[in-house]
């Protein structure tokens, strides 16, 4: 096949297949093309002022794919720029054949690679309803994701369902499954509401491997109730007050989600239902997604990850690993009498004994930059000696608690704090005492007792 | 929690498209190649339906060959993952009655259709006029739930298609808007496999199994 401008195109690999249209690798894996099923007038021309819209807007750097060029008829589709060694997020969500669901969630990542994929989604998703767009069709085969597992990118292909604001009722292209109820219906068109609800549902399957809405009674009736259900008919599996469409599926969901994200879904799966304005927001599930990963220990024994809240491993039942408790806080300014005055936080990262803790943009800037930049590397080792190392483009400063010495660690070097013990606690502070700055409060281990 | 909690945890499987190949495997389909073409073609179309990766959809395939003096179950209805083809092998007569009645009692049957599947899909492949009493049972066979509901598609093959022979197709599919495939030249069956192939996995893509997407897609 050829696009408009006459240049070849060969399809190599099939990455994705939805009931729009096909994804396929071409040349290389540096671009991909979009092959759209219909191949009506009416489904061309929608295409062709579509494409023409998303290039005049200004995606800045998000990891959302750019159209390059339609193909000639009689293919309908587009080229668009492409990311080498990416696998659409489908396949993180279920095995393909018969296999033990705990040993493949921890094979595909495990817990934390799930949650921070998820939140650098949330957070591409934010990008755009930041400039007044919305996605339009989210769904586990348009979010890619890196395919070596030491890798966690992801990029949105499918950008033809991208839309200014929703104009027109019923026009949209809905995923079974994923979709509002309101554009399932066609009562409203896409817009940040809905991209937020296809997104909740994504997260909360996910990481638990049940579809929030698919309960026993669904799963094992006909298509017909399993579209009630995904119309908002039915309550979700974990209805706060009716009990009539539990499953029996899936892993337990305290496990794999904390407080904060099983909130985020029970808003997003009552009262969001019917209120598209009652669901949280992509920013919320992002910042939520992040402060969950960043308290993840990694099993010694199983390599799995899961919450440090845990008494022991839940993959395989073994002690958690010993870890360091850092707690993130704003320090807002200096009292008269010099003193910093700071502000608290729910949010803290977990720095495992032996495990390189990489502390990014997002929890070092105080500010909305939730980039995924690295500005220091944390090393807690068998002696109980904490070493920071500044990668950053501006000094860092350890500051012992209460007065304690203060020394800064320069660009590009590093500091190892001795004594890391119960009674004297450290902090990390991300920029100079007179200006307002992220901390990080080292002050206790993580016990194997229970808390 | 105390321990692994998760050593039970389970995963919910794709709902099933059951897809059922009625075939008819009397002695003139071992004529111009007819069978071979036929064994290929099925074995393309179960191959491609493994290689779907549907979230919400799987496809299932089986077989119902009809030849010698009745209908067998060639290959049961499994996911298209797992079946192992065997050729089939034409000899005898044209007992399309008694296909319908068996296709009739593996719908009806949970353990072999469970409730939860999509709507079915029964394609029938023949090359000439049954030889047995067809027509009851074919009317047995569409007032059965899923046999009423079933997408059923039909193609003639061979020159020794008649009028009356497409008939039988015709009151098989019972829908006017779904034409009997011809595939006069043997050689033609492929890109009829390749339709059907492409009608079942864009309805298990999208999981709308209706009509109206169907029509949609055939034009
Ligand atoms: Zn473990």
């Amino acid at each position: 096949m050829r696009t408009e401008d006459d240049q070849a195109v060969e399809l190599t690999r099939r990455i994705g297949a939805g009931g729009q249209g096909e994804v396929w690798e071409a040349g290389g894996g540096r671009i991909a093309v979009k092959l759209l099923h219909s191949r009506d007038q009416r489904a061309a021309e929608r295409l062709a002022t579509q494409l023409r819209t998303l290039r005049l807007l200004d995606l800045g750097d998000l990891p959302v794919a750019r159209p390059l060029a339609l193909l000639r008829p009689p293919n309908l589709g587009y080229t668009m720029v492409m990311l080498a060694d990416m696998v659409a997020l489908r396949h993180l969500f279920a095995p393909a054949g018969r296999t033990a669901l705990v040993p493949w969630y921890t094979e595909t990542g495990g817990l934390r690679r799930r949650l921070r994929l998820l939140g650098r989604t949330a957070s591409a998703l934010a990008g755009l309803h930041g400039r007044g767009l919305c996605y339009g069709d989210p769904s586990p085969v348009n979010v890619m994701v890196s395919e070596p597992l030491d890798y966690e990118q992801v990029y949105l292909i499918d950008v033809d369902n991208v839309a200014v604001t929703s104009e027109v009722r019923g026009s949209a292209y809905a995923t079974r499954g994923y979709a509002a109820p309101e554009v399932l219906a066609g009562r409203l068109g896409v817009s940040s509401l809905s991209d937020a609800f296809s997104f909740a549902v994504m997260a909360f399957e996910l990481l638990t491997v049940v579809h929030p809405f698919v309960g026993d009674k669904v799963y094992d009736g006909e298509p017909e109730l399993e579209d009630k259900a995904f119309a908002g008919d039915l309550p979700w599996i974990e209805h706060s007050t009716d009990a009539s469409n539990r499953s029996r599926f899936g892993l337990a969901r305290d496990v794999v989600l904390t407080s904060g994200l099983r909130t985020l879904a029970a808003r997003a799966f009552e009262a969001g239902v019917a209120d598209p304005t009652a669901r949280p927001t992509v920013a919320e599930w992002r910042t939520k997604l992040y402060e969950a990963a960043d308290l993840t220990l990694a099993c010694p024994d199983c390599h799995g990850t899961y919450l440090g809240s845990r008494a022991t491993c839940p993959w395989c039942g073994v002690a958690p690993p010993p870890a360091l408790f850092a707690q993130v806080l704003t320090q807002v300014g200096l009292e008269a009498a010099g003193k910093p005055m700071f502000a608290e936080s729910r949010q803290a990262l977990l720095v495992q004994r032996q495990v390189v803790t990489l502390v990014s943009a997002r929890t070092a800037a105080a500010a909305a930059d939730e980039s995924e930049q690295p500005i220091v590397d944390l090393w807690y080792d068998q002696n109980d000696l904490l070493t920071v190392t500044n990668r950053w483009d501006r000094p860092v400063w350890l500051v012992g608690v209460s007065g304690g010495p203060r020394m800064a660690i320069a660009v590009g070097h590093d500091a190892t704090i001795p004594l890391l013990n119960r009674r004297s606690g450290w902090e990390l502070h991300f920029g100079p005492a007179h200006e307002p700055h992220r901390v990080l409060r080292f002050n206790r281990l993580v016990r194997r007792d229970n808390r | 929690m105390d321990g692994s909690t998760s050593d039970q945890a389970m995963f919910q499987r794709p709902r099933p498209l059951p897809v059922l190949i009625l075939a008819d495997v009397s002695g003139s389909m071992a004529n111009d190649g007819k069978i071979d073409v036929l064994n290929r073609s099925v074995a393309t179309m179960i191959r491609t339906f493994a290689a779907e990766d549907s979230l919400r959809g799987e496809i299932w395939a089986g077989v119902v060959t009809f030849g010698g003096s009745g209908a067998t179950l060639h290959h049961p209805l499994v996911p298209a993952a797992d079946v192992r083809w065997d050729d089939m092998r034409a000899s005898g007569r044209t007992p399309l009655g008694a296909a319908f009645d068996l296709v009739a009692a593996l719908l009806a049957d949970e353990s072999v259709v469970p409730r939860r599947a999509f709507r079915p899909t029964v394609v029938l492949v023949s090359d000439g006029v049954p030889t047995d009493e067809w027509r009851a049972a074919l009317s047995r066979l569409l007032t059965t739930d899923k046999g009423g509901q079933a997408l059923r598609l039909a193609v003639g093959v061979g020159q020794d298609m008649d009028a009356e022979a497409f008939d039988v197709l015709d009151h098989f599919i019972a829908n006017p808007q779904v034409k009997v495939g011809r595939a006069e030249d043997v050689h033609e069956l492929p890109r009829y496999f390749d339709w059907v192939t492409a009608t079942v996995t864009t309805q298990v893509r999208s999981g709308r199994v209706t009509n109206d997407d169907l029509l949609d897609f055939m034009n």
